[in-house]
């Protein structure tokens, strides 16, 4: 029955390469221009190098005081608060800590070369998976020795030590300070927001002198399996009732009387660019917003479908009419319908993965994302069949629908009811 | 003949569904697309109020919570890099400096008359540093100080529109924010668009620096052609007077490109989109026009044989598809009008006027061509050819 259908479809889509083409070509295009963007989300939502996969992890980034009074004040961790009580938690069976973000200028001649700097403790090594290009992470006696040691990403030993030249032992100058080089990593996307950097350095005490809940660090808290996560996320939240009880009888600054901060996955992380951060996280925002853009997206291009499915009912009335006086009911017209839609769409569905990987190779290319690997995953292919089928019902439905209950005598004769 | 090809499509409303409601839609992508893209075009073509050719900045960290000692520094840094002949002007100032994504901004005003404004500590050498436009009144300079009130400088459209009458010099403005004296404006600038690329016109104030101030931006104009070279000199240089300081310069040429490219992207993205669908649109309706077209051929054949001429059976064809798109522009009129009626997104009714006017006379041109060749096609048939199909 299947194979029958498939092999009608197939003749149908034969007969008449103009409609063919135009159907496919709107299709794929679609479908392409989705995975492209599901590509991109997922670059910046997923787990990528040099996140551990098997970590599950969460991240604390922002702390939210607040004055009751409308004032806020939000910044990033700072050390005293991620020692004292992020470290104290249970539940996680490693906790990481790290600054991103901050900019530094090495001159190689006469050229400048622009860097961005990490500066990280000891555990951030074994809390993220870096793939060493030579030589090795620094330890925590090196960390508490205050080392000037270094580890560089591969793009910043190919630009200052020249390509492909081992690095390893020899020393990296800025402007005001040297430093050793022990260790070459692969490098980092720069759509990881916090983790990408040039080169990553031992933290230092000298850098930590904030006495405040707020400082520029970030905390990785590794849960280690599936279940680790929940408990995480509470044994935090109850740390941060604590301090907001202390904070009502003594104020930070005299005036912060309110604190809000959330152990949160990359996901939830981005949900804050669309809700206050001092609420709990809400996904379900993000995945509607992105669900009805997709959806609004994908409407144009199914009414062309319906519009074009639909003019063409005459060119398979005498077929409709045959199998209707043999006894076909509509039902059975109109699933065959659909699974005809269903398998165009598929066609135009590979198509348009053709098309995904070409413009993808082409983002890539021309490098504004630095660094970045993007490949189709797993996932992503996953969600790729997942819209060609609504696609394919979305579009299909209507014309089978209207196909089915054409009149036989009509059909027969070519007649539209 | 149009009353004819109305009374037809109306005929005819159900089976015309589809494609009004394609239209329809279409015609709300273009809106959009184009509303957009006009908008982001005005705004890059205002003039910024300022030159960033030659611009170096960097933030200075003086690494001491001493204020007197920041002060004495600041005294030094600036006697050092005035006396180098690469640097023309230099200037301490806030952290919003232009391109920088940094902001402070207030309320200026009072009720329904306050307008969002930038706020910028700055010393003397700011105006001539980032070479600001006066349209009237003086910047500020050192024989101020002695004042009671700060004196500020604000940009051209705050001081219209928070002095109609047009005489805003002189006058003092209501406390802002955590500023207890009384400020008096002694001059007004062009508007400064410290974002510049496709950002609208900001208000903005600038105060002049308290001398117990510390500002954290070092604000340099250096020669033409001025490159890296100078640039390790100069870090040197701040590394003798300061050793934590860890200066990193920024070209504002750079900073700019930047910025305008964070803007010109999404434009970009928006408009590829925008172009996608609306070529999609253009296959299926010429597609479904085909057909439709081509299934009325003995009409075809009996208007030809009772001596219809070839392009008035074309005319039809475009009468009837130009009917359709009218109704369906009708109803995405009523939608899209709204936006400069309630003043959504606070942009310009002109702009939103124009954006309409051009979907109009895109969605007329898209389905003009679609019905032409497949209409063109079906009048070149010989009418006994028509007819005999029957």
């Amino acid at each position: 029955m299947l194979a029958n259908y498939l092999k009608i479809a197939w003749k149908v889509l034969l007969r008449n390469r103009f409609f063919t083409f135009v159907s496919l070509f709107g299709i794929s295009l679609t479908i392409g221009i989705l995975l492209v963007l599901a590509t991109l989300f997922d670059q910046i939502s997923g787990t990528h190098y040099p996140e551990n996969p098997d970590g599950y992890s969460l991240m604390v980034s922002k702390i939210n005081l607040n004055d009751g009074k409308g004032s806020n004040y939000v910044g990033n961790l700072s050390y005293n608060y991620i020692q004292k009580y992020v470290k104290q938690m249970q539940s996680p069976q490693n906790v990481a800590l790290f600054a991103s973000g901050a900019g530094l200028t090495a001159f190689v001649g006469d050229k400048k070369l622009e860097l961005r700097r990490s500066i990280t403790c000891e555990n951030f090594w074994e809390v993220m998976k870096f793939d060493f290009v030579e030589g090795k992470a620094y330890c925590k006696t090196e960390v508490e020795q205050n080392a000037k040691v270094v580890v560089i990403t591969r793009a910043t030993r190919d630009a200052y030590f020249g390509e492909g030249v081992l690095a390893t032992g020899k020393y990296l100058e800025t402007y005001n300070n040297r430093f050793q080089v022990i260790g070459v990593v692969e490098n980092v996307a720069e759509s990881q927001r916090y983790l990408n950097a040039d080169l990553y350095l031992p933290y230092s005490e000298t850098l930590t002198g904030d006495r405040n809940y707020i400082g520029g660090f970030l905390a990785v808290l590794e849960g280690g399996n599936r279940s680790a996560i929940g408990k995480m996320k509470e044994e935090y939240l109850d740390v941060v009732s604590r301090l907001d009880a202390e904070l009502k009888k003594d104020p930070i600054d005299g005036s912060y009387i309110n604190m809000s901060s959330h152990a949160v996955s990359k996901l939830e992380d981005i949900s804050y660019l669309f809700s206050d951060n001092s609420k709990k996280p809400a996904v379900g925002i993000v995945i509607g917003i992105l669900g009805g853009a997709m959806f609004l997206f994908m409407l144009l291009p199914a009414v062309n479908l319906v519009n074009l499915n639909s003019s063409r009912i005459m060119e398979r009335a005498s077929e409709i009419g045959v199998r209707k006086a043999f006894g076909a009911n509509s039902q059975q017209l109109t699933v065959q319908f659909i699974i005809e839609n269903i398998l165009i769409t598929l066609i135009g569905g590979l198509i348009g993965l053709g098309v995904a990987l070409i413009a993808l190779g082409l983002i890539e290319s021309t490098g504004i994302i630095r660094h970045a690997q993007l490949g189709l995953r797993f996932n992503v292919f996953v969600f790729a069949i997942l819209i060609c089928l609504f696609f394919g019902i979305l579009s299909g439905a209507l014309p089978a629908l209207r196909m089915s209950k054409l009149q036989i005598v009509n059909a027969l004769k070519g007649i539209r009811s | 003949m149009i009353r004819q090809a109305i009374k037809l499509i109306w005929n005819q409303r159900r089976k015309h569904l589809g494609l009004s409601f394609e239209i329809f839609f279409s015609f709300l992508v273009l809106f959009a697309v184009f509303s957009f893209g006009f908008n982001n075009l005005d705004k890059y073509l205002q003039p910024l109020g300022f030159e960033y050719e030659d611009i170096w900045t960097f933030q200075f960290n003086r690494a001491t919570q001493n204020d007197s000692l920041a002060l004495a520094i600041d005294e030094i840094v600036s006697q050092q890099i005035n006396n180098y002949p690469e640097v023309e002007a230099m200037s301490f100032c806030n952290y919003n400096v232009p391109f920088s994504g940094s902001v402070n901004t207030t309320l200026v005003g009072h009720g329904n008359t306050a307008y969002d404004t930038q706020i910028h500590w700055v010393d003397d050498n700011y105006f001539s540093t980032m070479q600001l436009d006066l349209i009237a009144g003086r910047f500020f300079g050192a024989e101020d100080r002695a004042m009671a009130k700060i004196p500020i400088v604000i940009t051209e459209d705050l001081a219209n529109l928070l002095f109609p009458a047009g005489d805003a010099l002189g006058k003092t403005l209501e406390k802002i924010e955590d500023v207890d004296e009384p400020q008096q404006i002694v001059g007004i600038t062009r508007n400064y668009r410290y974002k510049g690329g496709v950002m609208g016109v900001p208000h903005a104030v600038f105060f002049q620096k308290q001398p117990q101030q510390i500002l954290p931006n070092i604000l340099l104009k250096v020669k033409a052609g001025t490159g890296a070279a100078f640039e390790a000199q100069l870090m040197r240089k701040l590394q003798q007077i300061v050793p934590e300081s860890n200066v990193e310069v920024k070209y504002m040429t750079d900073m700019r490109d930047e910025y305008l490219l964070l803007s010109v992207v999404p434009v970009l993205i928006f408009s590829i989109i925008g172009g996608f669908l609306i070529f999609n649109v253009a296959l299926g309706l010429f597609g479904v026009l085909y057909q439709n077209i081509n299934q009325r051929k003995q009409e075809i054949g009996v208007r030809r044989a009772i001596g219809s001429a070839k392009s008035e059976v074309t005319k039809q064809f475009v009468l009837e598809i130009m009917v359709l798109a009218s109704m369906s522009l009708i109803l995405g009129l009523f939608f899209a009008i709204q936006f400069p009626l309630l003043e959504v997104f606070e942009l310009k009714p002109e702009i939103y006027l124009l954006a309409i006017g051009f979907a109009i006379i895109s969605i007329y041109l898209l389905v003009i061509i679609c019905a032409l060749i497949p209409s063109r096609q079906a009048a070149q048939l010989h009418p006994a050819l028509a007819l005999r199909e029957e």
